[in-house]
């Protein structure tokens, strides 16, 4: 540690003092984070946490939403990564509006999302009513149509911030790779993904991130039923309709459940240089 | 009761309005009443004739989720009729009911008699046995804090007048 403040130290006397016109308003931008957190925890009746987490419902809330999650990450991974790999190497005709497409999810309203979800997979989708005059299955109101969703809202953070890393380590690499014999698989495995680690990395907490609090596009597309499409954050909006008090403890659990596989991520992958 | 400013307050339940007692000027009244319906899609996919059909395995039905009042009733109703199958989704609220059946995802929804007729030809409607037993009742009041309590007052007088009933019997509400 003493090494760390050590070149901290080293580094404030050589770069000068922070400047206000910087450190001000990154005070409020914190400020503005930060408080309304502290009032929820503080205003949480904490008394009753043990006794909801071991209730059912809240049990089962929980399973789905890890879950989902966690099912979630493994989907951006082997389908998000090879899209944002498409997009930053391959030159190839619309990729543009491809890009802008990816990004679409990100400005959409959940619960537009959850309508655009239903008019393509849902029973009577564009794809829906294929899939159930073919085969009988429909996905709504399935766990899997849950993590679908999830995927749905949380593949752009994915493919945006890895397509990012591909672009900054650039091309060079790949390239004397190639010189060297690698075919471009080879080179994508050894070359490419190794150097886009961070953004691999990154993309997955911000995809984990925001399949955890994902509400609108789930209840839209997927429903909710205890223990096959109940997700924490629907239980806590319905919860909430009924008794405020319980809607604050159980949104105390999911802030803690998160925080808690954050910092273990980040003491294990995430730690900073 | 979080502090929204409002000049007079109308509720889905008796319960929500006695939890505001505090901030009504006057009593309040009952103005209308309701009473839940079946609804299936236009077409009725899965060929819905009576209220017993929801029971059939492969019948994908939605009502509001409990903590809901019209939850509360669907629950009621599901009870009484001794039903033993599950809703396929309990949603938020019972637009999002009449959603999910106007949009033919789900074969059935337990929606409120005023949501079926704003409905109109998107969906037909089954009578559910036992629902005048489970009858709703929409309680309105002005509230203290109303900077027109006046205006408020005038307001609450039309609802219960002769004119404000009828366009409420149009709407599908009944008598309070």
């Amino acid at each position: 540690m003493t090494t760390r403040a050590d070149a901290r130290r080293a580094r404030a006397s050589t770069l000068g003092r922070p400047p206000l016109v910087l450190v001000v308003p990154g005070g409020i931008a914190a400020a503005l984070l930060v408080l309304p957190l502290v009032s929820l925890v503080l205003d949480t009746p904490w008394g009753g946490f043990l006794d909801q987490l071991r209730t059912q419902a809240v049990r089962d809330a929980l399973r789905i939403t890890a879950l989902a999650s966690a099912v979630t990450v493994v989907a951006c991974l082997l389908l998000g990564t090879p899209l944002a790999w498409l997009l930053a190497r391959v030159d190839f005709r619309g990729r543009a509006l491809l890009r802008a497409a990816v990004a679409v999810p990100l400005v959409l309203p959940p619960v537009v999302a959850g309508v655009a979800l239903v008019s393509a997979l849902g029973r009577n989708g564009l794809l829906g009513s294929v899939l159930r005059d073919t085969t009988g299955v429909t996905l709504p109101y399935t766990t899997t149509a849950v993590v679908i969703a999830h995927t749905f809202v949380s593949m752009p953070f994915y493919v945006l911030s890895v397509e990012g890393a591909l672009r900054a380590s650039g091309e060079r690499y790949d390239v004397v790779a190639a010189t060297l014999g690698a075919d471009r698989w080879t080179t994508f495995r050894r070359v490419t993904l190794p150097l886009a680690m961070p953004g691999v990395l990154a993309g997955s907490v911000l995809a984990w991130a925001r399949s955890l609090g994902e509400f609108g596009a789930t209840i839209t597309f997927a429903g909710n039923y205890p223990g096959t499409t109940q997700t924490m954050p629907s239980l806590i909006y319905q919860t909430l309709q009924a008794d405020p008090e319980v809607a604050r403890t159980l949104s105390m659990i999911l802030l803690v459940a998160s925080v808690a596989i954050l910092a273990a991520l980040r003491n294990r992958w995430l730690t900073a240089p | 009761m979080d502090g929204a400013p409002a000049d007079v307050l109308a509720t889905a339940d008796t319960a929500t309005m006695d939890s505001a007692k505090s901030a009504q000027a006057q009593g309040a009244q009952d103005f209308a009443t309701n009473t839940m319906v079946l609804v299936t899609p236009k077409d009725n996919p899965a060929g819905i004739k009576t209220f017993a059909d929801i029971d059939r395995s492969g019948v994908a039905y939605v009502a509001c989720v409990d903590t809901a009042p019209c939850g509360k009733v669907a629950a009621a109703l599901m009870s009484d009729n001794k039903v033993s199958s599950r809703p396929a989704s309990l949603e938020v609220d019972v637009k999002s009911v009449l959603a999910k059946v106007t949009s033919d995802e789900a074969d059935a929804g337990f929606v409120y008699t005023t949501d079926a007729v704003a409905a109109g030809d998107q969906v037909d409607t089954v009578e559910i046995p036992h629902a005048a037993d489970e009858i709703t009742t929409y309680p309105i009041a002005p509230l203290t804090q109303s900077e027109n309590p006046d205006l408020a007052r005038q307001f609450v007088d039309l609802v219960l007048s002769d004119q404000g009933q009828q366009v409420l019997r149009d709407a599908g509400f009944g008598k309070p």
